[in-house]
Parts: C-alpha cells; structure tokens; sequence
C-alpha cells in the first residue's frame, strides 16, 4: 500500500463525507469549511490519499501564514527586534481512525515539512518557524516529541525554528 | 479662585509628566519593555542580540522522532520541486 500526497484544489471531487478521525470539529472542517477556507485564502488543504484502489483520505493537513508574538516567546528565542516572528501555521492536523496507530502521522508530517522547506528554500515567503496550536495533552504530546517549543504564555501553542529541518536535511 | 486655579495646574502637570513617562516606554522595543533593561551596556546587548540570532540560525538539534519524520522525506527531496505539488510515498 502505498500514499499520494496532493493538494486539495489538484483533487477537489474527492470523497470527504467518510472521513473520521474521531474529532467531530476536525471532521466537519474537512467535509464543509474547508473548500471555503481554500478558496477564501485562510489556508491551503493537503490531503494524503491511499494508493491505489478506490481514492480514500488517510489524514490532511492546512498550511497558513501566521506569527509568534514576541512576549510569547521564551527568553532564549527573544528577538532584538521589535516584530512578532513570522512563522507557517500548520493548522489541521488529522489521521482517518481507519489508519491511526499505525505511524502514518509521520508520513503525513513528512509531506509537511517538505512543502515548508520548499516555501522558505525558493524564497516564496519569509518565515522563521513553524507553529502549531493544539486542543489537547495527547496533541500537545505529539508536537513535543517532535521538539516544538511551548508558548511562554499560551501553552497550547508551540514553535519550531525552521532551521531545525533545514539543518536535519543537510546532514 | 487663586487655590482652584493652582490645582488645576498641578493636575495638568501631573498628566502632562505622565503622557511623556507612557511615550517615553513605548520607544524601547517589545523585547526590552521594561525602562532600566534599555541601560544595558552596549556590549551586553549586542551579545544578547547575537545568542538570540544563533538559536533561530542554529537552532537546538532535532529531536530522535523529527530526525525520523525527516528520514522519511530526506531522500527524494529536490529543492527545484514546486511546493504545492503531487508526490509519492
């Protein structure tokens, strides 16, 4: 079994009502907000579908432009300039139940990271980190394995400088 | 009406000392809100800016789980790629 990693607006005639992931929120924003997020311009969607056989969502995820605001970040990241950081929000995040557990979060993640570093290495946009904004422990968990960075005020959110990725490429 | 008069000065004063203690906070940046943080020495405070720009330039090194999400992606990754592409794993 194998996975293809494309965008929303390369598949939009795909098959979203049988998505579950076990977050009733996160499942209603796939079938019904988000070719209006696309569309609007809050985000980018990415889907991870299931090869081959019939076209099924395994996981998504969204890209939007967002920032750090400086008094959240920890003393060791302060800035001598003024400005929030300018950072990628990966704003969705989610696994259909049918493949969780199975370490497809980190395919799914990959596809991420690669789409980030190809942003910020062609120069498309400028940006520092990666941020994510969790809704709970368990997710909170997920992204501190990765080596996020809590919020100094706002715990739920966390950072990763983006050279971290960068660096890990290189080696 | 002398007495009156003197008060209303010395409101005035005091809200005059006060708008130029407020503006005066807001010239230092975010980073360094507080007043006496704007003494440090030349020296300390390029030092600072020079540990804050190596943790965003050389950040802390990966944790065990990104070096493997990297791994995942690290070998068919080409930087020409367009971002917003199809791909295969």
């Amino acid at each position: 079994m194998g996975w293809r990693f494309c965008s929303l607006k390369n598949f939009p005639t795909l098959q979203r009502e049988e998505f579950d992931c076990g977050d009733e929120e996160i499942n209603n924003y796939l079938k019904n907000l988000v070719e209006t997020a696309d569309e609007a311009g809050f985000s980018r969607t990415f889907l991870m579908i299931v090869e081959p056989g019939e076209a099924k969502i395994c996981g998504f995820y969204t890209l939007s432009a967002s920032t750090i605001p400086v008094k959240e970040l920890p003393d060791e990241y302060k800035q001598p300039l003024p400005f929030p950081i300018p950072a990628i929000l990966i704003g969705q995040f989610a696994i259909n139940r049918v493949w969780q557990g199975q370490g497809i979060s980190r395919q799914l993640l990959a596809d991420a990271y690669r789409r980030i570093c190809l942003l910020f290495e062609q120069e498309i946009i400028g940006f520092q980190a990666i941020r994510v904004d969790t809704r709970n422990e368990e997710a909170k968990a997920f992204w501190l394995k990765q080596g996020f960075v809590p919020f100094r005020k706002t715990q739920r959110s966390l950072f990763l400088p983006v050279r971290t990725i960068l660096r890990e490429l290189e080696m | 009406m002398e007495n009156l008069l003197l008060t209303v000065v010395i409101i005035l004063q005091l809200v005059l000392i006060f708008l130029i203690l407020q503006r005066e906070y807001q010239l230092f940046p975010e980073g360094l809100g507080i007043r006496g943080e704007s003494q440090l020495s030349k020296a300390t405070a390029q030092k600072q800016s020079a540990s804050s720009k190596n943790l965003w330039d050389n950040p802390p090194p990966a944790s065990e789980e990104l070096k493997l999400t990297v791994a995942e992606f690290k070998d068919n990754y080409n930087r020409s790629e367009p971002w917003d592409g199809d791909f295969a794993a």
